[in-house]
């Protein structure tokens, strides 16, 4: 017996030494911390119980947990892209202009814009008592490092290629910051809500920092970002109430609904039907997010660039089908590459361009020579079920056209590179999310746009979407961008399905989640019901 | 000295080959880990600085012969992703892995031996078939439902346990082990009950042996030969399913991992084949190498130890 055990105790010795490098590692370990286990609340507790207390009135601090399904791409906003992580790091940036729920421009750092009569210079008053999360104060000279910055003009490359179009900036005292343009442009009072950083901070890739309502405290890779509010907040209106948000980074979607039925989450973005099955514990936000949901179709392609193939597919498909089949219902139908949500420009003359009309379609087919159809490959990325569910609906609809579809589900990798940048593809189903200007939502359809994986190619268009972008008269540039819509849906460019819901399913007592054009969790607007 | 000269020789070929054929494959997919690490709404400039910043601009063949430089220096590169350096990034993850597998195995030992050696030596009772067939069943569970289920147990119902996430060691034993509980059990549910039809099969393999004869015709009672005979012999296919588990435990629990949200090996390797991390990707190749080896060559040192017959040649 003697024996036996110290044989069981050399087969564990495998991972007895596993465990003896782990026990030792632990000590130097630099940047794991614990990932807080909230069955019992206590642990976050603990860590912000020193700041807060002071000025909300209960003792215990207050915390949102909630879900993020991708790693932030770049904790640095300059060199990110990814809409999952400004969704979150919006509460810790701040740009000169704002945005709010309904998608204006409003001021944010600054607090009045002035723009010159010929559209070529911006004068930003900025606000005073601004700190960023290190204590220092904001003035114009941050203004001026960040422009320079973005526009490449510290003789460094652009952060953007947005920014070529700003000649020179200046401040002439610490609380008054004017950009100098090329040209005049439109759209550049939108692009000004880019964050502004503080001048000579060398870690934002790192430690971020910025002006916002919460600061930045950590970051686990693999499992979570946290942040806490910032008690010496500017505005008292935007001020948060919730006192740390904990953001993890989950990817699987059971693993987010059992976090939320065993208390673990209190905020999380969720499937349609998963929202449904904690529909009766749980309060349900859902509510159109800009995006559009689009069928591209590759307009070089032989059969598809013809236009009458394309409005046939267009009268063959039955958006109702896929909204109710895919998403329960809970998607806005679109008829052109533009969501309603942005009212202000969106075209509402479009829905009966294509109403379902399977005898026009097959009519339109035997027009362009295809009565007996042909075969279509449409590539799914395999990483988003709704736009692989979209397809095999999408197979059904178009098999009475004789339409024969093939699905090849790809790896998102794969479909970035072999679909979106190179355009080797016939078909695929998509979603874009949501931009605040509508240029960069029609942009896509330029012929002379990088990404234009489309390729579309209207010479009208190009023409039309460059003039909007530095038409000055309001009026005129939201004609101008209805124009486009109607064009891109009468050639027929691809299938507009909808607009699928954002969905988040919230504890009862956490109220306030507000919804936006663009992906933004807005932590200052939530509170706990008492 | 040999034995051990020809062990290392094999290991840095297996990982010259695999690295070779990791690197082929990578020529053949598709996919940028500068678009994927930005998505579609990356702007042209951006792109371009991370493409210069990853060092991307070279050719493949010699980022390739770069790595390869690099790891006789002790070098194993800069993730693409998470711009760290891939000996850190493994090592944070093989903590939480390693924490995982030590647990495994404890409770598929604890569970499976005890279990596997009263069903041999019960077999022919009525009270050894429904436990058998239990085994039967948990072997046929896979792990990801096993998991589910588990989860749906503890907590949701229960409410005792944590559904997700990993906290260090250094944070309280107690902590440590309350995250690890459930994806152990997944796990070892399913690996104790393998054990445990390999020892039965063992057991009653070396029953049938000739000096199990001659025990019996010497007088030796029934449980003096389980323990002092057919235990020890029948331990060396116990060895090989354990190291098999471990290494397999180590290179990680791609699905597991992703259930309960561990940041583990298996979880890195997954992001940093759907994100083309090629230098995550080739450390990872390294590391799971060299685990299989080291396992496979305590395997065969644990081997000579129970069966002094077995030489190491």
């Amino acid at each position: 017996m003697k024996k036996l055990c110290v044989i069981l105790t050399m087969a564990m010795m495998l991972t007895g030494l596993a465990a003896c490098s782990n026990a030792g590692a632990e000590s130097a370990a630099t940047d794991t911390v614990a990932a807080t286990q909230s069955v019992e609340k206590e642990s976050a507790a603990e860590s912000t119980a020193t700041e807060s207390t002071a000025e909300t009135e209960s003792t215990e601090p207050t915390v949102v947990r909630m879900n993020i399904s991708s790693e932030p791409d770049s904790l640095d906003p300059w060199q990110s892209a990814a809409s999952d992580t400004s969704a979150i790091f919006d509460n810790v940036f701040e740009g000169l202009m704002s945005y709010n729920s309904e998608g204006e421009i409003v001021p944010g750092l600054a607090e009045s814009c002035d723009i010159s009569e010929d559209g070529l210079t911006y004068t930003f008053k900025l606000r005073e008592n601004v700190t960023f999360h290190n204590g220092q104060p904001f003035t114009s000279k941050d203004a001026v490092y960040s422009y320079n910055h973005l526009a490449g003009l510290d003789g460094e490359e652009a952060v953007s290629s947005k920014f070529a179009g700003v000649e020179s900036v200046e401040a002439p005292d610490d609380y008054t910051f004017v950009i100098h343009m090329k040209e005049a442009s439109a759209s550049f009072l939108a692009l000004t809500i880019a964050d502004v950083l503080p001048e000579g901070y060398e870690d934002q890739a790192t430690s971020p920092i910025g002006t916002g309502p919460y600061k930045f405290v950590e970051y686990v890779p693999g499992q979570r970002v946290v942040f806490e509010k910032k008690n010496d907040y500017y505005n008292e209106e935007k001020m948060g109430q919730i006192d740390r948000v904990e953001v993890y980074i989950m990817t699987d979607a059971s693993a987010i609904v059992s976090a939320m039925m065993s208390d673990q989450l209190d905020l999380a973005n969720v499937s349609v039907e998963n929202a449904q099955i904690l529909g009766d514990d749980f309060d349900i936000y859902n509510s159109p997010q800009n995006m559009v949901q689009i069928f591209a179709l590759n307009n070089t392609y032989e059969p598809l660039s013809n236009v009458k193939v394309r409005q046939a597919i267009n009268y063959a498909v039955n958006k109702q089908e896929i909204i109710q089949g895919v998403f329960d219902g809970y998607a806005t139908e679109l008829y052109s590459n533009f969501s309603p949500v942005m009212s202000v420009y969106y075209n509402d003359e479009l829905s009966d361009v294509y109403t379902t009309d399977i005898e026009k379609a097959k009519s339109l087919m035997e027009e362009a020579g295809y009565a007996d159809g042909f075969d279509l490959v449409i590539k799914v990325p395999g990483n988003y079920q709704a736009h692989v569910d979209t397809a095999q609906i999408l197979m059904a609809q178009l098999s009475q056209i004789n339409i024969n579809v093939s699905i090849e589900t790809i790896e998102w990798a794969t479909w970035l590179e072999d679909v979106y940048a190179n355009a080797n593809y016939q078909g695929t189903v998509i979603g874009f999310t949501g931009k605040l200007d509508p240029n960069d939502v029609l942009v896509r359809f330029k012929s002379t746009y990088a990404k234009n994986f489309t390729k579309y190619n209207n010479p009208e268009y190009d023409a039309l979407i460059d003039a909007a972008a530095v038409e000055m008269d309001d009026e005129k540039r939201i004609e101008m961008y209805k124009e486009c819509q109607k064009i891109i849906t009468e050639d027929a460019v691809g299938v507009y399905i909808c607009d699928p819901n954002l969905t988040m399913a919230a504890k009862k007592e956490l109220k306030g989640y507000t919804f936006y054009p663009v992906t933004f969790h807005d932590f200052t607007k939530l509170y706990y019901e008492k | 000295m040999r034995y051990y000269a020809r062990r290392i020789l094999g290991f840095i070929v297996t990982i010259f080959l695999v690295s070779v054929f990791t690197f082929a494959i990578f020529q053949i997919l598709p996919g940028d880990p500068a678009t994927v690490i930005l998505g579609v709404d990356a702007d042209p400039a951006q792109l371009e600085a991370l493409r210069a910043s990853m060092g991307m601009d070279k050719p493949m063949v010699e980022r390739y012969l770069d790595w390869v430089a690099g790891l006789f220096q002790g070098d194993m590169g800069t993730s693409y992703k998470y711009q760290q350096p891939v000996a850190q990034l493994i090592q944070e993850s093989f903590k939480v892995t390693a924490s995982l597998a030590f647990v495994s195995i404890i409770l598929t030992v604890l569970i499976g031996l005890p279990v596997g050696i009263w069903l041999a030596k019960n077999s022919r009772k009525p009270v050894a078939t429904p436990v058998s067939m239990l085994s039967q069943i948990s072997l046929s569970i896979p792990a990801f439902c096993m998991s589910i289920f588990l989860i749906y147990i503890f907590c949701v119902k229960l409410q005792i346990l944590p559904s997700f996430g990993y906290t260090p060691l250094n944070k309280g034993v107690g902590k440590w082990l309350k995250n690890l509980i459930l994806p152990s059990m997944a796990i070892a549910l399913g690996s104790s009950a393998a054990l445990i039809r390999y020892i039965y099969t063992s057991i009653n393999a070396q029953m049938k042996e000739d000096y199990i004869k001659t025990a019996k015709s010497k007088g030796v009672s029934m449980t003096n030969i389980l323990n002092k005979h057919v235990l020890r012999n029948s331990l060396i296919p116990v060895i090989t399913i354990l190291g098999m588990l471990v290494s397999d435990i180590l290179g990680g629990s791609i699905i597991i991992e992703n259930v309960f949200s561990f940041p583990g090996i298996g979880k890195l390797l997954s992001v940093s084949i759907s994100s083309r991390d090629f230098p995550l990707i080739q450390g990872l190749v390294v590391y799971m190498a060299g685990i299989v080896v080291l396992c496979n060559f305590l395997v065969d040192m644990l081997y000579s130890v129970i069966d002094p017959r077995i030489r190491l040649k």
